[in-house]
């Protein structure tokens, strides 16, 4: 039986990140409610959906259910497509400034988080010594969580929605 | 997986209207900072109000009469609270290389003006993007609008879309018709408020989050202990 974080370090950790995500946008309270551009031909917006979508997608595949529906490489696409969808995010959050302002931070705190998920999961899946394996699994559940709240927020400001 | 392709199915259909939508709809007003500086910017608008906001009490104040006797007759125009970015502040993000005299602002027609650089550290002089707490309509200047306590109003330029920094003594559109390149106005008081409207991140929710994170790192490694 391989050692098993508990449910408050869990829930803390994903409090934490939250929170953290939180401090890096409520330093705004003067917003910009005018009309946004989504150029259809901006690359990067849209390699910026396709990696929501293959983040989307990964989740749907982790899932136990899912998996046994599945057979062969399919059932072990989880990896390979959360992979994909952490590069697909990289290349979304290039500033177009060239530098970092204070507004980029929220989106690298997001990439970071997904940066987090892709290595915890890679500890799961690759690393046998199981004295590492109660970390991997105290990150990787919590920061699926916080990720996915923060995107939601992320795609909602982005399109001017909120 | 069927769940899987009706949701991708759903995201791209709302996507492509919503690109329809917004294809009709204008384009994020962009600031450039160029010339002399090691890091060009193009800062859109929404970037522009995560930056550090400042705010200044002034009167943009109209010269009045001919450039042969600048400052007779002059009017006040307008009285704000004007919020924006230091321009300060801009220069810095953008690195000012050495051989620098003058910051151009130039609008999207032919009108220009300059500051001198060292006159462009001033903290008070600042790129607006409020005015009484209200986004810059199109008559104050809306997007970026400058802001330059106690220099005659044809140095206020509006409608900034770029900031270039030179490394010649620029002449803008009415100081090269005679209007003095020095515009300050004498004897010239203003409410110096200058108070920064905006903070950096959060620093109490930072910290709890940090308290949070640290607590469950401990946890799990004395659980590991045990």
């Amino acid at each position: 039986m391989k050692a098993q974080p508990s449910p408050v370090a869990r829930a803390l950790l994903f409090l934490g990140l939250l929170l953290i995500y939180g401090s890096l946008i409520v330093h705004r309270p003067l917003t910009w409610r005018g009309s946004f551009s989504f150029d259809v031909y901006d690359l990067v917006h849209w390699v910026g959906v396709a990696g929501a979508l293959l983040f989307l997608a990964s989740g749907v595949l982790s899932n136990e259910d899912v998996k046994a529906k599945l057979s062969g490489a399919w059932a072990r696409a989880h990896c390979p497509v959360s992979v994909l969808a952490f590069v697909a995010a990289a290349v979304h959050s290039r500033t177009k400034a060239g530098v970092i302002l204070p507004v980029h931070y929220s989106s690298l705190y997001i990439l970071a988080l997904m940066g987090f998920l892709v290595l915890s999961g890679a500890g799961l899946r690759f690393v046998k010594d199981t004295r590492y394996y109660r970390w991997w699994k105290l990150v990787h559940g919590p920061s699926t969580k916080a990720l996915g709240l923060a995107l939601i927020h992320h795609i909602l400001v982005k399109t001017a929605v909120i | 997986m069927r769940t899987a392709m009706l949701l991708t199915l759903i995201l791209l259909v709302l996507g492509a209207h919503h690109v329809e939508s917004a294809s009709a709809q204008e384009a994020e007003p962009v600031l450039r900072v160029y010339g002399l500086v090691d890091r060009p910017l193009n800062i859109t608008y929404s970037e522009f109000l995560g930056l550090p906001l400042v705010s200044v009490e002034a009167s943009c104040i109209c010269v009045g009469s001919g450039p042969e006797n600048p400052g007779v007759n002059s009017f006040v125009v307008y009285t704000y609270d004007w919020t924006g970015v230091r321009l300060s502040h801009l220069l810095e993000l953008a690195g000012v290389k050495d051989g620098a005299v003058d910051v151009v602002f130039r609008d999207n027609t032919q009108y220009s003006s300059s500051l001198p650089l060292l006159e462009a550290g001033n903290s008070d002089i600042i790129l607006a993007v409020y005015a009484d707490g209200e986004a810059l309509s199109r008559d104050q200047g809306y997007p970026f609008r400058l802001v330059v306590p106690c220099w005659w109003g044809y140095k206020w330029v509006k409608y900034v879309e770029r900031v270039e920094v030179v490394g010649y003594d620029h002449l803008g559109f009415w100081e090269s018709h005679g209007y003095p390149d020095d515009a300050r106005i004498p004897d010239c008081t203003y409410t110096a408020s200058n108070p920064e409207v905006l903070t950096s991140p959060s620093r109490s929710l930072l910290a709890l989050g940090l308290l949070c994170v640290s607590i469950a790192v401990v946890l799990t490694y004395a659980e590991g202990r045990q």
